[in-house]
């Protein structure tokens, strides 16, 4: 009987919790609703087999701080510094000048103010038997204190034979 | 037709008719003590016949191919359009929310920053959750017929949830809707094909199903669409695409307001019941509630719908099927992609044309398959084996053709020989299932190709990193090809199940057509009884009935079935086939414990005691089923030990101590404490002392005396008929006597054999 009683008032607990939790969560300006178009992609084509090195490149329309590539991997979250990408190594965070260009290379993260990029080596992606394998790269906005600007994210697909080894 | 054939072959249908009451002839002898005239019980048979033949029209097996427009049978039931126009636009919501995480993962994983892999993560428990979400969602709808409120109420859930979607930043959000997005559209999987088959009548049924099916895959082109739509023309990010998806979903949901629910089984077992009524020229009623002590409960509803044979083989088939089918969509994804360097937007369009072909495959289907069902059913399910079976080969075909043209024509002919499956499974299923378990049934099959899915994906994953995707695409005909093996075996059985479940709403409805006319019903009545241990059958065909304050012997030698009978009787086992009926109520798959409830207990033979424990607390142990206040329980116990001196001598003493007539004294008290109206004692004399058995006879009488039926299941003939009128005799898992116990002594032919140099 005494569970019964409890029953209803349980259940609404669980969903207002389960409520405030999406609330919460979802508690975020800046969300971006239409697709922004000032970055045109000049090069690779979309899904072009390419040879390495290679260039990526791209024009952009209004004023910007820094551009930052990722290839292959996930950019940072909106409002993270590059820091973020060494927030499970110690000895980089205790470092102010980390992390730098070559630490930010070898986890295949390149920061620059051109609007283009050479790129000499794209990593053999694991678990993929395929002798051509689709790579990504994806472009973000840094700000003047090296803050990721908005949720605009750009992404570019290439193929790249997978050397024999 | 010999005359005595006749007679047994009239017991039998008569049994169906009225579900095993006083008309049966060997109980009427018995009962009157006259003979029963064979060209009544022929006049019976035949009866019965047409009572049969005419509930099969009612499901739409008419045995011929002629079917009628579905405007004509629209318009002389007054059924519209409707129902399908709602649940269509319901199916089509609900693929809004996965399409769009399909297309849309890279952007958002980019937007806000989470992984691909975690993203894939959320979306296995979306996975999990669309798997196990038709199982709560059947049982909400299994005691009131509020499926279409359900089907609305999680629609809008679910437009909520891709609204919401839309303003989601972290990666928990996306967990929870995803997981809350999985759980409502379960209603899809258990209750979209149960609503589309009640609400039209049998004859469209096929047809109906199609065209609902047809909606599924519609959504494949309008999904496609209005992602386009959204992301493309109107250039909105993924959010404002999750956002018009919402609301668009939103507006189909609101278009299904009207959506009413039929009741179960209003176009098939209340036709079918209708039928027996009009037979009797009675009005024709609607159906009372199941009473709620006999009602099943969830799991119950589940252990019953996988007892029936062409569900078995259904879902063994959809779970092979799932191996082929969820994994197919991504490896033939990444076919496109590898072998023929299709993007995004050109998969798209491929699975579009796959949508549309499937589309075109239903509409020439539907009057074929209606054709098909009103024959007979067994042809709809080897069609699905025929269908499934060639469609996988040209996969295996498409896979390995050096042209486009040649890779799509291959690809289309398998969308539109699958596209078919749904509804010609769906129908196949469904007929054979009892209205109200209809939900349960999807859900189970929805999990059994889900299971499958699973297994398929780590298949084929190896498969391809193996012998790559051209391999992977050709390896998919082989569980295709078991697969329709195993579902053109339902075949076999799909007649004899399609007569079960009408046998079953026949005898319902002249159980209630005897209750109304004050007509007599035993206690227990068992009918056509079938069991096996895997797949060894030991009771074939059994009838068995008691009657209120009845005492009765079963008799037989070791492996007659006796014991197996008294389990399927008390619920340790569940038979395979035919009923059990306790007071006109249907217990067949009631799980034992509710018998108990009830009023049935059964001693199990060898001494079923506790060994580790005493006597006493053997006795609280029995009495906890029905009182759990302990001075009740105590003032019960004391009452039995003074029933039973010679164990209030022992009532310290650990059972396994007792000496064997003690133990069995203490068996028997269970029945002065449950106080049960049908006891059911399993070789009560077995290996004991002449005079501990007189004791225990006396006991038994004792009971019988208090108004309690007995079943007495005994090897020895001279006790049980020296303590009965009433004698059953089985043999070999059949029942060869049912009779006086003195016209028993009479038969040679069954005593002789088996009870040479022992009772006799």
């Amino acid at each position: 009987m005494g569970r019964d009683r409890l029953g209803p008032r349980v259940s609404a607990w669980r969903l207002t919790l389960v409520v405030l939790s999406l609330v919460v969560t979802s508690c975020a300006s800046n969300l971006s609703f239409r697709t922004d178009h000032r970055l045109h992609w000049e090069g690779p084509p979309a899904r072009s087999l390419v040879q390495l090195p290679m260039t990526v490149s791209w024009t952009f329309t209004g004023a910007h701080g820094e551009f930052v590539v990722f290839v292959d991997r996930t950019p940072i979250k909106p409002g993270q510094t590059l820091r973020a990408l060494a927030s499970h190594d110690p000895s980089c965070l205790s470092d102010p000048t980390c992390p730098d260009a070559d630490y930010l290379a070898e986890r295949r993260v390149y920061e620059t103010d051109a609007t283009s990029i050479q790129l000499s080596q794209v990593p053999i992606l694991s678990g993929d038997a395929d002798k051509v394998q689709l790579h990504q790269v994806t472009i973000v906005l840094l700000n003047a204190a090296g803050h990721r600007v908005g949720e605009s994210a750009w992404t570019r697909e290439f193929k790249l034979r997978k050397p024999t080894i | 037709m010999k005359a005595d054939q006749v007679k047994a072959d009239g017991a039998k249908a008569v049994r169906v008719k009225a579900g095993r009451v006083k008309a049966d002839p060997v109980k009427a002898q018995h009962a009157k003590g006259d003979m029963t005239d064979p060209l009544n019980v022929v006049d019976e048979v035949e009866q019965i016949t047409q009572l049969r033949d005419a509930a099969r029209v009612k499901l739409g097996v008419t045995g011929d191919t002629t079917t009628r427009s579905l405007r004509e049978v629209s318009a002389e039931f007054h059924v519209g359009y409707y129902p399908l126009f709602a649940l269509g636009l319901l199916s089509i919501a609900d693929t809004f929310q996965s399409f769009g995480f399909t297309v849309l993962t890279p952007e958002i994983s980019s937007a806000i920053g989470i992984s691909i892999g975690a993203i894939a993560a959320a979306r296995a428990l979306q996975t999990f959750a669309i798997g196990i979400a038709p199982l709560p969602i059947a049982a909400l709808s299994q005691s009131r017929g509020r499926r279409a409120m359900l089907c609305i109420v999680t629609g809008l859930l679910w437009s909520l949830i891709t609204l919401y979607t839309g303003f989601t930043t972290s990666f928990l959000a996306l967990l929870v809707v995803l997981f809350l997005d999985g759980l409502s559209t379960g209603s899809v999987t258990a209750l979209h094909y149960p609503l589309v088959l009640d609400s039209y009548p049998t004859e469209i049924r096929v047809r109906a199903l199609s065209a609902y099916s047809a909606f599924g895959y519609a959504a494949q082109v309008v999904s496609p669409a209005l992602v386009a739509l959204f992301a493309g023309a109107l250039g909105f990010t993924w959010r404002g695409v999750f956002l018009g998806l919402g609301l668009t979903s939103t507006l189909m949901t609101l278009c299904a307001l009207g959506l009413k629910d039929p009741g179960f089984g209003k176009w098939d077992t209340e036709q079918v019941r209708a039928t027996v009524q009009e037979a009797h020229g009675e009005a024709v009623s609607s159906t009372e509630l199941d009473d709620s002590d006999v009602e099943l409960g969830f799991w119950e509803i589940c252990r019953r719908v996988l007892l029936i044979p062409t569900a078995q083989r259904m879902m063994t088939g959809g779970l092979v099927f799932g191996i082929l089918t969820i994994p197919a969509q991504t490896f033939i994804s990444v076919f496109l992609d590898q072998r023929w360097n299709l993007g995004p937007g050109g998969r798209g369009l491929f699975f579009a044309y796959i949508g549309g072909v499937s589309v075109l495959g239903l509409i020439l289907y539907g009057r074929r398959g209606e054709k098909q069902f009103r024959a007979s059913p067994a042809r709809v399910v080897r069609t699905v084996g025929v269908a499934l079976a060639v469609g996988v080969i040209f996969v295996a075909l498409g896979g390995l053709s050096p042209w486009f043209v040649g890779m799509l024509f291959c690809f289309g002919v398998f969308a539109a020989l699958v596209g078919i499956l749904g509804p010609a499974l769906g129908i196949a299923l469904l007929s054979v299932i009892p209205s109200r378990m209809r939900p349960h049934a999807q859900a189970l099959f929805g999990i059994f190709i889900a299971v499958g899915g699973v297994l398929g994906a780590v298949l084929f994953a190896g498969i391809d990193s193996r012998y790559g995707i051209g391999g992977t695409m050709v390896a998919i005909a082989i569980p295709g090809v078991i697969g329709a093996l195993v579902i053109g075996n339902a075949g076999r059985f799909i007649d004899a199940d399609l007569d079960r479940m009408i046998d079953d709403v026949l005898e319902e409805s002249e159980i209630q057509h005897i209750r109304r006319t004050g007509g007599h019903l035993p206690m227990l009545t068992c009918r056509k009884i079938d069991f096996s241990y895997g797949q060894l059958q030991v009771l074939f065909d059994v009838d068995f009935s008691v009657d209120d304050g009845e005492m009765v012997a079963l008799l037989g030698v070791n492996g007659a079935g006796k014991s197996t009978l008294l389990k399927v009787i008390s619920g340790i086992g569940l038979p395979s086939g035919g009923s059990v009926r306790y007071r006109g109520k249907e217990i067949t798959y009631l799980d034992a414990e509710r018998r108990v409830r009830l009023g049935i207990t059964q001693i199990p033979g060898g001494r079923a005691v506790f060994g580790p424990m005493t006597v006493v607390e053997n006795l609280r142990s029995f009495g906890h089923t029905v009182a759990r206040d302990r001075q009740l329980l105590d003032r019960m116990v004391d009452d039995c030990l003074a029933t039973f001196p010679r164990l209030d001598e022992r009532r310290n003493s650990l059972a396994s101590t007792l000496s064997g007539g003690e133990q069995q004294m203490l068996g028997l008290s269970r029945a002065l404490i449950l106080q049960p109206q049908l006891l059911l004692i399993d070789e009560l004399s077995l290996g004991l002392a002449p005079v501990i058995v007189s004791q225990l006879l006396d006991m038994v009488r004792r009971i019988n005396a208090g108004g309690t039926a007995v079943v007495l299941v005994e090897q020895s003939v001279n006790i049980a008929l020296n303590l009965v009128d009433h004698a059953y005799f089985m043999e070999k898992g059949e029942m060869r006597f049912d009779g006086r116990s003195r016209d028993l002594l009479e038969r040679d032919d069954l005593l002789r054999a088996v009870f040479l140099g022992r009772g006799q």
